[in-house]
């Protein structure tokens, strides 16, 4: 076992904070609050080819791994950018695993080099109205008409919709019933976005509002088929590929905000004084911030080990779920210490912890519940028998 | 409608009584100290006033003078009586011990040392009936648990027809289950004001870095929440009578069992390594509130059956009226 850190994830580390030097915590505040999507940030990101980290050499990417993908959205995070900076990136760095993995090679060659550059904005479609947590009862269909897919129905929560020229869209060739097995029967197309027959809805949200998420209805959107990703039929196997990392990404995006709500804490434990002394002396205050340091640090060890894993080509999937339970954890009780710490100045936005807190919580919900982790530690990991 | 024929001042001088007499003596001794005072009576006449009072006693004292069976029985609209023992449901159960299987009962229950001297065991069964049997039919002791001077027992066996009378009883096991889930309450949070005591002498008195641990605000905090779940259970405990809905018994008992888990643990903790050992008294209220949790539902189990009663109902029904 080996802890040191290495130069090349320092690298990263210090290139990111530079660039994040630029765009301090009234920057994302004044986008949250106005609904706006951090151009300029992503631009900067973008120019830099950070944007690509993880995409193959061969496509115009940096050819890096999840951990070097993971330490590159920690900091984006920790620097007070929080979700609202992650998510503006998010999908480019590891959502096209499907399209590389299973894509044709001229499907590939078309649209990667532009995802690694910036240029190309892809949104993920799979959850549905009916469709959360159960992802086989999706009901958006595509029926095959020539050398064209006709997809019909509606995807709810599809983040950066309105700014995304196409979307990785998980539709049923095959409904249900008529599968053997539920998990079969649904496709990956790459759709278009920006066409008369999708219709984008965003939906207010209580955080990180500089990156819209929205209700998509897709009206007998026409696809062609040389938009499928790999087999018909097969779209669900090919997703799966991409669950473990997504969870070790929002770990370490977790990870972050918990980090950029510890540094705002502990400067305001110190600084602020009250009955003639630092409330960092207090022990009510000083006890519950060193608990969450040690929750963090502990997440952080299993956000490591799952990278690690998932770089080694080895089973991650234990390592990946609990690595998200508990970045999340650790960092939602982090940001809820950090504002009950600046007592109520908690509660302005001008101190962002109240900010850190909304977007924190959200890792709680997505990408899979805290709920459904523990359904699979203790139905796959345990062998418990399955409760649903 | 109040049943409350006990005055204040009356109901204070019973619960002194009731202290009086479950201090420092055995748990035999404690039975009969509290049926002397007029236990018994105070259960006919008031059975909200008469079981707060006493089952308060029994936790605060940390006696295991075995009244609850008087408990059910009265529920169960018997004659109370120290020769009656009632068969309570199997641990972490809350349904009734028996059942019929052709011409036999099964039972798997538990019994608390009333049992020992009792001359009658009564039996509740699954499908509402309710029958007698000689005591010497129940079984002996299993085995040792982690609280050998509460002294209940498992009891598993099967009864012929033969030696079973069937009872005529007015009152019904949801009534039963509800009384002792109250009882149960009141005792668990009157071990977590004594657990809460304990702990909080020794912050007092207990001195380091020149000072009492009492002032450090991780050892206050600590005896602070304890305090403030104690108080929040007993609140809902405290409105408890025979004829409320059974809702309210199945909140109070798992509230109180949640306090007694926090004030065991958080006392536990500010007791330090004094209190890890048998030399001070905690460990006995320790050990008992893991038993008296463990009764006619737990901390862990009531909130699903809870869960599961507010979804049957369609709504969460306003239990008091304040």
């Amino acid at each position: 076992m080996e802890f040191s850190r290495s130069e090349d994830h320092e690298a990263i580390r210090e290139g990111i904070q530079r660039i994040c030097a630029d765009f301090p915590d009234e920057y994302w505040s004044e986008v949250d609050e106005a609904h706006e999507f951090p151009w300029a940030f992503y631009d900067k990101l973008a120019e830099g080819g950070w944007v690509g980290i993880a995409i193959p050499e061969e496509h115009g990417g940096g050819g890096m791994g999840i951990t070097e993908a993971s330490i590159m959205l920690e900091e984006i995070a920790a620097s007070g950018a929080a979700m609202n900076g992650c998510s503006a990136i998010h999908l480019s760095i590891f959502g096209m695993e499907p399209v590389r993995r299973y894509g044709s090679p001229e499907l590939a060659r078309d649209v990667l080099p532009r995802v690694a550059t910036g240029e190309l904005h892809v949104a993920f479609g799979v959850t549905e109205p009916d469709a959360g947590t159960d992802t086989t009862s999706i009901r958006t269909r595509a029926e095959r008409d020539g050398d064209e897919y006709v997809v019909t129905g509606a995807k709810v929560w599809t983040t950066k919709a309105p700014y995304c020229e196409m979307c990785l869209l998980l539709v049923r060739t095959t409904p249900r019933e008529e599968c053997e097995k539920p998990t079969q029967g649904m496709t990956l197309l790459l759709v278009d976005l920006q066409d008369p027959a999708v219709d984008i809805t965003p939906i207010p949200k209580l955080g990180r509002n500089a990156v819209v998420s929205c209700e998509v209805r897709y009206d007998g959107l026409r696809v062609p088929v040389s938009r499928r990703i790999g087999e018909e039929g097969e779209g669900f196997r090919y997703l799966l590929d991409g669950l473990n990392p997504e969870r070790i990404l929002l770990g370490s995006e977790s990870l972050g905000i918990g980090r950029a709500a510890m540094d705002r804490a502990v400067q305001y434990g110190k600084e602020r004084i009250v009955f003639g002394r630092p409330i960092g002396q207090n022990q009510g205050l000083a006890f519950p911030l060193a608990e969450a340091h040690m929750k963090l640090h502990a997440a952080e060890l299993a956000v490591r080990e799952a990278s690690w894993r998932f770089d080694n080509d080895l089973p991650c999937g234990e390592a990946a779920n609990t690595a998200k339970y508990l970045a999340a954890e650790a960092a939602f009780f982090a940001c809820d210490r950090a504002i009950q710490t600046h007592g109520g100045m908690g509660y302005a936005r001008e101190y962002h912890v109240e900010r850190y807190w909304r977007e924190a919580r959200l890792m709680k919900i997505a990408p899979v519940s805290q709920e459904m982790v523990c359904n699979y530690i203790s139905t796959n990991v345990l062998g418990l028998p399955k409760s649903y | 409608m109040s049943d409350a024929v006990i005055d204040e001042d009356d109901l204070a001088m019973l619960a002194a009584g009731f202290d009086g007499a479950l201090r420092g003596v055995d748990a035999d001794a404690g039975t009969k100290g509290l049926v002397e005072l007029g236990w018994l009576e105070v259960l006919e006449a008031s059975p909200a006033q008469g079981i707060a009072t006493a089952f308060a006693a029994l936790g605060s004292a940390g006696s295991a003078a075995a009244v609850l069976d008087d408990v059910l029985a009265h529920a169960l609209g018997l004659a109370a009586s120290t020769e009656t023992c009632v068969v309570l449901p199997a641990p972490g159960r809350a349904t009734a011990p028996g059942r019929r299987d052709g011409d036999d009962i099964v039972v798997d229950g538990v019994v608390t040392r009333r049992a020992d001297a009792a001359t009658t065991a009564v039996v509740v069964l699954d499908d509402g009936g309710v029958v007698s049997l000689d005591a010497s039919a129940l079984p002996a002791a299993e085995g040792e648990t982690i609280d050998p001077d509460a002294a209940h027992r498992r009891a598993r066996f099967t009864a012929h027809a033969s030696v079973v009378e069937p009872l005529d009883v007015a009152g019904a096991w949801a009534d039963a289950v509800a009384a002792a889930r109250a009882a149960l309450a009141h005792q668990l949070l009157g071990a977590s004001r004594t657990m809460l005591d304990q702990a909080r002498d020794h912050a007092v008195e207990r001195v380091q870095f020149g000072r009492p641990v009492g002032s450090f605000q991780a050892v206050r905090h600590k005896l602070a929440e304890a305090l403030v779940q104690i108080e929040g259970a007993a609140a809902v405990t405290v409105e408890w009578q025979p004829d409320a809905d059974p809702l309210l018994a199945a909140l109070a008992k798992s509230l109180a069992g949640q306090a007694a888990r926090t004030s065991a643990s958080n006392a536990q903790q500010v007791l330090a390594g004094i209190g890890f050992t048998t030399d001070h008294p905690f460990h006995r209220w320790l050990k008992r509130t893991l038993v008296l949790d463990a009764l006619f539902g737990s901390a862990s189990t009531l909130p699903a059956e809870i869960g599961a009663e507010l979804l049957a109902r369609g709504e969460a029904p306003r239990l008091l009226e304040l």
